[in-house]
């Protein structure tokens, strides 16, 4: 059996290096928080030392922020449904949406970039 | 009386000897709902057994035959279907509580399509609850409990296609249609020691069968051999207007012939050696063994490495986010809450926390990654892999990652380039085969992934492979 390196990556990709975007998540995590979320926080009683719990090391201020603002809005919305055992889980649900999310804005799209979300005309009947 | 043998016999030796009227598939069906209600209750593989309209279908399949009106090869051939898709008159559950009495009127077009074809349709086959379209975190996670590993009962046969995966390992069908949103042939297929095919996104109508992530949702068959899993294909694959992502009359159609071992030139095939973060030596050994085995019947085999990108994250997101329009009133009901799973009866709550552009966002980056992965198809025919990274897991065992997160140290890891990912996220066709057994004697699978609409290349790989080994033809002492 052969040995072959991996492939180059196409052009089309070499100038979406997650190290460019390293650069912009590290930025982000510099902006001062969303006021506004901050306040829905307070209106729902979260603050860090409870359900939350503290910011994992692995994600920026900015995203644990966003994480916290949709935690937020589940509670505005379906609190009164959740067991603190489910808010919790829902907790860790969020954080790890968000890590994956973090992995895929560090592709930096275009404007022109297609979407796979494509309309397909079909003429027949 | 039948012999146990019969039970596994490949389906297509079953039709040729039903054809040549050495079988009676009157009897033959009869057998296999006896074993059904037995074995398959042991293993909870079934949802319910279609056993009227099986016997029914049987008996007409027998007097067309005599008549000589013979529709084709799985003409009074049984088989089960995955309780996703609709049947006319009879529960389809999606494995569900609050699905467990939801019936429709009509059938799905892979139904129709079986029905012309003359098959007999033994009952609905077990499965995890919605797909796993809300999430799960253990086998346990369906309507009729946790599907039993033919192989060792104390073992999970993986989801979601659960029961297809066991009927098929069991003898209880000669094949069953499963269904693959990311990974749900492929691993029960490995788990269960079977042959799993995942189509071409687009090759099979899913009209009739419920959506979990309408950009990925395929069905596909499960079987004792490729050259089955061709066959079934063969008879299921083709344009439906009635499913919007159908794939065009006039694109690349699927042709049997062209899955014979012998049809094409020498395949050249890529080893990747990069997809898991942590394997079992076994397992990859039981891949590399199977390179030699490629390299005897003709074929160039290659080490090579998939190039990176955040392909598990991709499919994982755009389930998330698909489902949740999905099962939108599931979740804002609050019924959601009657699943079995507790991952499955919150994981909703957090998925309409998406927003539009996070959708988008993720839609945008997919046709980079498929040009990533199409690419290597430029070098490759085919790329091999251990379709998973272990054998069977024990039943009852406990997600690892659920420990440390209820502890707080979880970090977040992912195998972003596991290869269940990228052809699921991608579209691209990929097969599972039986290559080896750990040392609790449980079945290692190899995957073979191919070119989009490439089915035919991955169903004649898999057809060379098992023409030179016959660990697809070993099965669990019950």
């Amino acid at each position: 059996m052969q040995t072959q390196a991996t492939p180059e990556v196409p052009e089309l990709l070499s100038r979406r290096v997650f190290s460019r975007h390293a650069m912009v998540a590290a930025s982000l995590g510099l902006l001062p928080l969303n006021p506004i979320a901050e306040q829905t926080h307070a209106a729902h009683g979260l603050d860090n030392s409870s359900v939350l719990g503290d910011k994992p090391e692995d994600l920026s201020a900015s995203e644990w922020e966003e994480v916290r603002t949709r935690y937020a809005n589940v509670l505005r919305i379906y609190g009164a449904r959740l067991s603190p055992e489910q808010k919790q889980r829902i907790v860790r649900i969020l954080t790890e949406n968000e890590h994956m999310l973090s992995s895929i804005r560090a592709f930096i799209v275009q404007n022109g970039d297609p979407s796979a979300c494509t309309l397909r005309v079909d003429a027949s009947k | 009386m039948l012999t146990q043998e019969i039970y596994f016999m490949p389906a297509r030796r079953l039709g040729e000897l039903i054809r040549t009227g050495q079988l009676s598939p009157v009897e033959l069906t009869q057998g296999y709902l006896e074993r059904a209600r037995t074995i398959g209750k042991r293993l909870n593989a079934f949802v319910t057994l279609t056993a009227d309209l099986a016997l029914r279908q049987a008996a007409q399949a027998e007097a067309e035959i005599k008549a000589g009106n013979y529709r084709g090869p799985l003409h009074g051939v049984p088989y089960a279907v995955k309780d996703l898709v609709t049947v006319k008159g009879y529960p389809t559950t999606w494995g569900a509580v609050p699905y467990a009495h939801q019936s429709f009127d009509y059938d799905a077009t892979v139904i129709e399509r079986m029905n012309a074809a003359g098959a007999v349709l033994l009952g609905k086959a077990a499965m995890i609850e919605l797909a796993g379209g809300l999430g799960y975190s253990s086998g346990e996670a369906s309507l009729t409990g946790p599907a039993r590993n033919p192989w060792n009962p104390e073992c999970w046969t993986c989801g979601s296609s659960s029961g297809s995966g066991a009927i098929v390992a069991a003898g209880l069908a000669p094949w069953a249609l499963g269904s693959d949103t990311r990974g749900s042939i492929l691993c029960p297929s490995s788990w269960c020691g079977v042959s799993g095919l995942r189509p071409s996104f687009g090759r099979v109508s899913r009209y009739g069968s419920m959506a979990i992530a309408y950009s990925m949702d395929k069905l596909g068959p499960m079987a004792r051999t490729a050259e089955d899993c061709a066959l079934v294909l063969s008879v299921i694959a083709g344009h439906d207007p009635l499913d919007h992502d159908s794939i065009p009359s006039d694109a690349a159609p699927f042709v049997y012939q062209d899955t014979e071992p012998d049809s094409g030139a020498p395949l050249r095939i890529g080893r990747l050696m990069n997809v898991y973060s942590e394997s079992d030596p076994e397992a990859e050994k039981a891949v590399d063994q199977a390179c030699k085995v490629f390299e005897s019947a003709g074929a160039t085999v290659e080490r090579c490495e998939f190039p990176d990108g955040p392909f598990e994250e991709a499919a994982e997101l755009t389930i998330l986010m698909e489902a949740a329009s999905a099962f939108e009133h599931l979740i804002q009901s609050g019924d959601c809450n009657t699943l079995v799973d507790p991952v499955g009866r919150v994981n909703g709550y957090a998925s309409e926390q998406f927003s539009a552009p996070d959708y988008l966002h993720v839609q945008r980056v997919r046709p980079m990654l498929q040009r990533l992965a199409d690419g290597m198809f430029d070098r490759y025919s085919v790329l091999i892999s251990a379709t998973e990274p272990t054998a069977a897991q024990p039943l009852l065992a406990k997600d690892p990652d659920e420990d440390q997160a209820t502890k707080g140290a979880r970090k977040f890891r992912m195998d972003r380039r596991a290869p269940d990912g990228v052809s699921s996220l991608c579209g691209l066709p990929a097969i599972n085969v039986p290559c080896g057994f750990s040392q609790k004697h449980m079945p290692f699978g190899m995957q073979i992934m191919g070119r989009a609409l490439q089915d035919a290349v991955v169903l004649r790989a898999a057809r060379i492979y098992q023409s030179k080994t016959d660990w697809h033809l070993q099965h669990p002492s019950l």
